[in-house]
């Protein structure tokens, strides 16, 4: 094929097309290769994204981009069997504006797309990267069925699923003990219902966090119409229910159904995770001629509840397109592990990284919530004999037990979810 | 030869979903080409393909979508597009859409051909065709399962519920086909990038002279709720009961002794 | 009220007639059978007849356009059939008059027409608000026949030729019961694994003097039958509808739903089928089927 780009990027979700983006604006050709038939049409994803990342390099996006919701509302639930203990915070009015929004991750993507091309990028939808072609370990473009397309660069941003990296053993499969599953349903409940549920005004919204025994970790996030709930699955926890049945247990949970149980879900998905953290990390997210970014190399951020990716993935297109720039002037390729060292993600990737194991302990979902509401079950129940806090948590934990550590405890696992 | 596909943003009706009072949530199902307008697409192009036609497509709405099936009929080999922009144009009369059809081909053709689905996925009328050959005072053949081009006739074969019919007819000529027509193409990387860069021309219906259309008066639109008795008998737990419940039913139908 | 119909079987005009009886209106048939003028003329007022081989679009529309001009009819009806819309649409394009299709019941409310109407390939029911001069088509089944009997007239009209259109016709070879007179319909579905065990619905089918048919996949896609029942194929409304394999598509129930009676046997209790029938077997096929056909042998 006689046309040619200055780079290639395979995957069109928040990490591609950042990577786009910032690579068109430094003067690149550059063209966006998407195995789905619109970006985002693959992606499964909680809701909520961060503005700090956008605020930084997309200027106008507060009035263009598709926000649902502001949250003002954060709130982290432990789920009993039928006792709920919820904290919450409910952030005060904003005049810059609101630390995160909830959206639709394909409509978001779609309109990071079009600023893309507005920039002068091409995103093609529709089209399978077969390979990656590589000519003595230098990658010279990919192959598209029977088309060759060739570019000086290559970038892989082909998410979770990580086939083409398999294909060229560039990574090894994931160990499912590495793997968890994002289950995701979205249910519409109108915009009158939701208001009035949740207690939100206008364009206020809630995220939520949940903790169950029955399915680990969770999330409730409000739209304008829709409420899009989300269970992070972990296959090897014991007792759980079933991956499919998940959701539904959820939805019927007595403080989850009172709110959403007469909404009619629209939409079901799932997603492989990969969920090891900085563990997980590529050693070599690079090589000659090509990159890898975002999920694909592990940069993004399990917290157990939720899948906090799209500021990450940003900012680590951005890296990847200082990269490009940098190693087309002459730099050597591994300027792209500098830069993600000295950067925000790798600290944050590191700062998590014993969460996967604090997650996999499971104590955090099968002891916390049973001693949440037990404690405050003895606490508020009233009858002859008063109790104190103290022998409230005592009767509850039958030992020495600090609430302030516990809450503490806690906050810090949903801390920067 | 000139040829014009019409083609139609339609409802994924499978994935369709409903209110709990019964509408249809049709803003949210997912929509794409008809499927039998993809057959029309491909053949138009197969006729490029073997005779050097040259193949324009048009769709009527007011949404990106539109112009996302207007690529993807450019990726598959169409040459030229347009979009007639019209809010809502899933609720004009049939009619309308007809006018609006014979002023674009007065505008952008003459074609000898005007291709399009036999029916769209949502609203399945069959009637469009028709209608645009009856403004055009051209012929139609309608529900084409297959297409010839021989000896500068179009020889079309209609299966339909008394037999096979074969109707041979010159340009012009409208048809439109079903989904047994052919199998169509998936696009290339090539056709794919070829259809990005190609320019999807946009109309007003002013621009086309028609000054007014017709919508539908539609007072309501709910889930069709079938009264059925509903008894279900379990085969895996008792085959025995099951079939003797079957046997039942026959002979209360008055079909089985 | 003028009302024109036009009819390709008896059946249909005695329900196109009922639309007529709603509307309290005069009845006019136009048929290209002369045999079928005869029958029809004993339910409607008049009947037009021309003379046709056999049916070719272009110059049948034009035929009824001409008769039109003679009859002036508030109200066309056409059957819902491939046909039947082919020509609604030539007709009243021409007339430059509205068209609805898929008609499941219409009524005046005060100087309109309320028409219900199936959308969505018969997933949802619209309300049109409609008036006349108006042309719809109606399903074979969506009406109850009517009673009424008329000592109508008959007319020969000579049909306009379109000489830019040549036919070729090939008659199907009906195998006993034609599927649209049948009183027992029995189809199979995907839940079919080889063309041989057809067999089963075949001989199902004769015991109970019926006839049978497929699901639009068995017969587009894998060949394995001419013909099938779906809103692209026939269109039936039987005694009792015998669904084996079935999933219950919208597409294919559109042309199903008005049979008095539907059972269907599936080993998938959520297939949409069982929210569409009166009796229901979970169950697979290849058990079910066997040991009916086995009860039944041995009671006859």
């Amino acid at each position: 094929m006689s046309e040619r780009y200055d780079v290639i990027i395979v995957g069109a979700g928040p990490a591609g097309l950042a990577t786009a983006y910032f690579l068109v604006k430094k003067g690149f050709k550059v063209i966006v290769l998407e195995r789905g038939s619109e970006p985002g049409s693959k992606n499964v994803f909680g809701g909520r994204i961060y503005s700090y990342v956008l605020d930084k390099y997309f200027s106008g996006w507060r009035s263009e981009a598709p926000v649902e919701r502001w949250v003002r509302r954060e709130k982290l639930s432990l789920l009993c069997k039928n006792d709920v203990v919820s904290l919450e915070y409910e952030i005060g009015r904003e005049i810059d504006g609101y630390d995160s929004f909830t959206t639709f991750l394909s409509r978001f993507l779609k309109w990071m797309a079009l600023r893309v091309e507005q920039e002068g990028a091409i995103v093609a939808t529709s089209v399978r990267v077969d390979e990656v072609l590589f000519d003595d370990g230098k990658a010279r473009g990919v192959r598209v069925g029977e088309d060759k397309l060739e570019a000086e660069y290559t970038v892989i941003a082909e998410g979770a699923n990580t086939l083409l990296l398999e294909k060229h053993s560039l990574r090894d499969k994931i160990s499912p003990k590495d793997i968890t599953i994002g289950i995701k349903e979205v249910i519409k409940l109108g915009r009158e219902k939701i208001e009035e549920r949740f207690g939100l005004i206008g364009e206020e919204g809630l995220a939520q966090f949940l903790l169950s025994p029955l399915f680990g970790g969770g999330f409730i996030y409000t739209m304008k119409d829709y409420v899009s709930i989300g269970v992070v699955y972990r296959p090897l926890i014991k007792d759980q229910v079933e991956a499919k049945d998940v959701i539904e247990e959820l939805r019927l949970h007595p403080s989850i159904s009172k709110l959403i149980g007469d909404g009619i879900p629209i939409e079901y998905s799932a997603h492989i995770i990969r969920e090891a953290g900085y563990r997980d990390l590529m050693s070599k997210p690079y090589g000659d001629r090509y990159l890898v970014v975002g999920d694909a190399a592990g940069l993004l951020l399990n917290t157990g509840f939720t899948i906090r990716g799209v500021d990450l993935a940003i900012e680590s297109g951005r890296l990847a397109g200082e990269a490009i720039d940098r190693i087309s002037k002459g730099e050597d390729p591994s300027i792209y592990v500098k830069l993600l060292r000295e950067s925000e993600i790798i600290q944050m990737l590191k700062k998590f990284r014993g969460v996967p194991e604090v997650l996999s302990n499971h104590k955090i979902y099968t002891v916390y919530p049973e001693i949440a509401c037990r404690i405050l079950k003895n606490m508020y129940s009233v009858d002859e004999s008063p109790i104190t806090l103290r022998e409230s948590i005592r009767e509850a934990t039958g030992s020495r037990f600090s609430m302030i550590k516990f809450i503490l405890e806690l906050l810090f696992m949903v801390k920067n979810l | 030869m000139k040829i014009l596909t019409l083609i139609k943003l339609t409802l994924d009706i499978s994935q369709l979903k409903y209110e709990s009072t019964g509408e249809p949530l049709t803003e949210i199902a997912p929509k794409k080409m008809g499927d039998s307008d993809k057959c029309a697409v491909e053949e138009a192009v197969r006729l490029k393909e073997k005779l050097g036609a040259y193949t324009v497509v048009a769709t009527i709405g007011s949404t990106s979508e539109n112009e996302r099936i207007i690529r993807d009929a450019y990726a598959m080999g169409i040459d030229e597009g347009y979009i007639v922009k019209v809010e809502d144009p899933e609720i004009l009369q049939a009619t309308s859409i007809g006018k609006i059809v014979s002023s674009l081909v007065e505008k952008t053709g003459p074609y000898d051909l005007i291709i399009l689905g036999a029916g769209s996925l949502d609203t399945h009328s069959y009637t469009l065709g028709s209608i645009i050959a009856s403004k055009l005072n051209i012929p139609i053949i309608a529900g084409v399962d297959s297409l010839q081009y021989v000896d500068g006739f179009f020889e079309a074969l209609c299966i339909m519920e008394d037999g096979a019919y074969t109707f041979r007819a010159k340009a012009p000529l409208v048809v439109t086909v079903t989904t047994e027509a052919n199998e169509p193409r998936i696009p290339t990387l090539k056709t794919i990038l070829r259809s990005k860069k190609m320019e999807v021309k946009t109309l007003t219906i002013h621009d086309l002279g028609v000054d007014d259309v017709v919508k539908v008066d539609l007072l309501d639109v709910k889930r069709y709720v079938v009264n059925r008795r509903k008894i279900l008998w379990d085969a895996s737990e008792d085959l025995e009961k099951a079939v003797d419940k079957f046997i039942e039913v026959l002979v209360s139908e008055g079909v089985a002794q | 009220m003028k009302i024109m119909l036009y009819g390709e079987s008896i059946e249909w005009i005695k329900q196109a007639r009922t639309v007529a009886d709603i509307l309290d209106g005069e009845t006019i048939g136009v048929t290209p059978s002369r045999e079928l003028g005869n029958e029809a003329v004993k339910i409607l007022n008049k009947v037009y007849v021309f003379d046709s081989i056999h049916y070719e679009p272009n110059s049948y529309y034009k035929t009824i356009y001409k008769i039109a001009e003679e009859v002036k009819p508030d109200l066309s009806i056409f059957p819902s059939t491939i046909k039947g819309r082919t020509l609604a649409g030539l007709y009243a394009g021409s007339r430059d008059e509205p068209v609805i299709t898929d008609v499941v019941d219409l009524r005046y409310v005060g100087r309109f027409l309320e028409v219900k109407r199936l959308v969505y390939g018969g997933a949802c029911v619209a309300v049109l608000r409609a008036s006349t001069p108006l042309t719809i088509c109606i399903s074979q089944g969506a009406f109850k026949p009517s009673e009424k009997g008329e000592n109508g007239k008959i007319e020969y009209f000579s049909r306009v030729d379109e000489e830019r259109v040549q036919t070729i016709f090939k008659p199907r070879e009906y195998l006993g019961i034609p599927l649209e007179r049948a009183e027992v319909v029995v189809v199979a579905g995907r839940g079919f694994k080889k063309r041989e065990d057809l067999e089963m619905v075949k001989e199902l089918s004769s015991r109970l003097d019926g006839a049978w048919s497929v699901t639009r996949p068995l017969a587009a896609d894998y060949g394995w039958a001419d013909t099938w029942i779906g809103i692209s194929g026939a269109i039936v409304s039987p005694r009792l509808y015998i669904a084996i394999g079935v999933s219950g598509q919208p597409l294919h129930m559109i042309a199903a739903r008005n049979s008095k009676t539907i059972i269907a046997v599936n080993k998938d209790p959520s297939a949409p089928i069982f929210e569409e029938v009166d009796y229901g077997i979970i169950g697979d096929l290849y058990q079910v089927i066997p040991r009916l056909l086995e009860k039944i042998k041995k009671k006859t």
